[in-house]
């Protein structure tokens, strides 16, 4: 009998009854489409901010490349009262996939925002909160609400709320004047925080986003100085003879990654911040610089000529083994690991023409994502989904461009540049603002 | 022992010979099946004869007239002058400054088409009719209907070109989350319950195991939007085969588009 029902279950399950399966192996990268409403508001002083909230929302999402903002003469309605669902019907003949809506309140100079995020194919409610804060504070509040809206529908964090640190280039080319300014990730709130009167370069911001480590060349010595962005006080780190690079802060805070050329060997050390020693990491006799740690603090990769060529390479903290990572032709340079983890960006030398590329950990996927005549300092968004970098082009009559600042997408879409109040170089993202 | 191994010998032969021999025994019907491939039969006349189509309603009562159709005269192409070739590099340029202007346009026809329709509907919205399709719309529904009273009812199975129509109508519906983390390692399969006109009535989500995560959950939100599409709530399917396609699955992967 055993037997007999062992026999049955091997033979029966041949003949199956298939249902329709179809794979879906192709869409398109179009932005999604919003409707942004206006708030409802109660007092003429809050339509003011209302609509100064609601144009940076739009502005925010619209420059990511992943949404496209509906212009308002399509909709029936420009409020929609905020305890009621919405007609999605009417919606839809608008091709709003996304609707957003809410209320606005001004409390004692306190400002009081409810909102919602509607998915209008769906017909569900994506997201519902209620933030307060001081009414000085609402450019900062639509950040928070950009970066909400966009983290529900990408599933990743936002990068509204942060700023950036570059230099600020201007004069002639053979007295140039560079100093740190600071800049929202959208253009607004730009301020100058050196007066220029000393060479300023590659500015790098620590993990909380509050203080600024830069190089200065005062009396042709190299320094690090900390600049505390709260207070505006500014510490001497050290001198630092043959460093070429502002060090990176680990992902906590507490270390300080650098190269340093000694005795004409460049190699990276490791500073840490309350004891102030200093460790070697590297021992390669050639230039080992620009080092960059992983989100996880446990490996960097930086650009090494140790193979005959300046490639990039990884190390572990741990076990201090070394690999290669760029395999590809021309020269490798400034790797900066992503805050998502998965990728390192990187510039490139190749045929007399710069690259911002991105490749994978392990170094494969290698692709570009921009060139130019003159292309470097890749710098990541918080959640490592655009890369900031400066450029210079080559114009008619072999002159060539200021540098710019600007920004595209990791899949090389939707490039845009920060309108800064003169040239500008070296930028630093910070991450998402405390 | 001999005996079990002895059993053990004669069923594992039997299902070796089984799977050799295939499943066909136990089909009810033929046992080597033919696989129907749709087909057409039209018989060729003799003679060609150029015909109007007339309308169904007027009956044309003399068959025999013949309408007659002359050619038009070819006329010699004239040689273009030896300069004309950057001219006609120019006349390119041209061209495709004229297409791209064209493009710019139909994106204004479409937001404008979009302002039209939104004002039928205000109109319309007390008298609570439904709101009008675009006459576009209605002509391809039309010509869709044709062709599928047309087609011959050759087997349950759908062919290969019906489910490349489904596949074609969710490139314009579904927006990839291309530069999600690790997109790639993510599939969504949804599960639609189809009315006989292709209307999707229901649609759910299978593989739900993994929607603490992030980004599968923005891919699956990504896939629930495109099967809630206006574009795509109707597919594009025969009529005649509902039974094969009245429950479908749709598997959504992204990896061979990034890749």
């Amino acid at each position: 009998m055993r037997n007999f029902l062992f026999f049955f279950l091997f033979i029966f399950p041949i003949s199956s009854f298939a249902e329709l399966r179809i794979d879906i192996t192709k869409g398109n990268m179009d932005p999604i489409p919003l409707a942004i409403l206006n708030f409802n508001t109660k007092a003429i002083e809050a339509d003011e901010i209302s609509s100064n909230i609601n144009t940076v929302i739009s502005n925010n999402l619209e420059r990511s490349g992943l949404f496209s903002i509906l212009p308002k003469k399509l909709f029936f309605n420009e409020t929609i009262p905020f305890e009621k669902k919405p007609v999605f019907s009417d919606w839809k003949i608008t091709t709003a996939q996304g609707l957003f809506h809410g209320k606005l309140n001004l409390k004692n100079e306190q400002l009081v925002i409810e909102f919602r995020l509607w998915d209008v194919l769906s017909q569900k409610q994506m997201v519902a909160q209620k933030l307060v804060t001081e009414k000085g504070n609402w450019r900062r509040i639509a950040h928070v609400i950009s970066d909400i809206i966009y983290k529900r529908i990408t599933g990743e964090s936002g990068y509204f709320d942060s700023r950036i640190v570059y230099i600020s280039e201007s004069g002639a080319k053979r007295d140039r004047k560079k100093r740190l300014a600071i800049i929202d990730q959208d253009g607004a709130n730009h301020k100058f925080l050196t007066d220029g009167s000393y060479l300023a370069l590659t500015p790098r911001f620590s993990p909380a986003a509050q203080e600024v480590a830069y190089l200065s060349y005062n009396n042709r010595v190299p320094r690090i100085f900390l600049l505390d962005l709260n207070t505006g006080s500014q510490k001497v780190l050290g001198d630092f003879p043959g460093m070429t690079f502002s060090p990176r802060y680990s992902p906590d805070g507490k270390k300080l990654v650098m190269s340093l050329a000694r005795n004409g060997n460049t190699d990276i050390f490791e500073m840490n911040l309350d004891t102030f020693k200093i460790k070697r990491l590297t021992f390669y006799d050639g230039i080992d610089t620009a080092p960059s740690y992983s989100p996880d603090g446990d490996f960097i990769t930086f650009e090494s000529d140790r193979s005959g060529s300046q490639k990039i390479y990884i190390m572990n903290l741990k076990t201090k083994n070394v690999k290669r990572i760029s395999f590809g032709k021309g020269k490798y340079a400034t790797p900066v690991w992503s805050p998502r983890g998965d990728l390192i960006a990187f510039t490139k030398l190749l045929n007399g023409e710069f690259y911002i590329g991105v490749m994978y950990v392990d170094g494969k996927g290698e692709r570009v994502v921009y060139k130019s005549y003159l292309v470097e300092s890749p710098t990541w968004s918080p959640n490592g989904r655009i890369i900031a970098f400066y450029n210079q082009s080559k114009l008619s009559g072999g002159r060539i461009s200021n540098p710019k600042i600007k920004m595209i997408d990791l899949t090389g879409i939707n490039l845009r540049q920060l309108i800064t109040p003169s040239d500008a170089s070296d930028p630093a993202w910070s991450g998402l603002l405390p | 022992m001999t005996q079990g191994l002895i059993k053990s010998f004669f069923l594992h032969s039997l299902i070796i010979a089984l799977f050799l021999y295939g499943a066909e025994i136990f089909k009810k019907n033929k046992r080597f099946e033919i696989y129907e491939i749709p087909l057409e039969v039209v018989d060729i006349s003799d003679k060609t004869i150029n015909k109007v189509d007339e309308p169904k309603k007027k009956k044309t009562k003399n068959k025999k007239e013949e309408m007659s159709f002359q050619p038009p005269k070819v006329k010699t192409k004239p040689t273009p002058p030896e300069f004309s070739v950057k001219e006609k590099k120019k006349k390119k340029v041209k061209k495709n400054n004229k297409e791209e202007s064209k493009k710019e346009k139909k994106k204004q026809n479409r937001v404008s088409s979009i302002l039209k329709s939104i004002e039928k509907i205000k109109s319309e919205k007390k008298i609570n009719k439904e709101p009008e399709i675009e006459d576009d719309t209605k002509k391809e529904e039309k010509i869709d209907e044709e062709k599928e009273a047309k087609n011959i009812n050759l087997g349950e199975k759908l062919t290969i070109s019906e489910k490349d129509a489904i596949r074609r109508q969710f490139y314009r519906c579904w927006i990839v989350p291309a530069g999600a983390k690790n997109i790639k390692e993510y599939k969504v399969s949804i599960k639609l319950k189809l009315n006989k006109n292709g209307e999707v009535i229901n649609s759910k989500l299978i593989n739900k195991s993994n929607l603490d995560n992030p980004f599968f959950r923005t891919l699956a939100e990504s896939a629930i939007r495109a099967v809630n599409h206006p574009d795509c709530k109707r597919l594009k399917v025969p009529v005649k085969k509902y039974e094969t396609w009245k429950e479908t699955i749709l598997d959504f992967d992204p990896s061979v588009m990034i890749n």
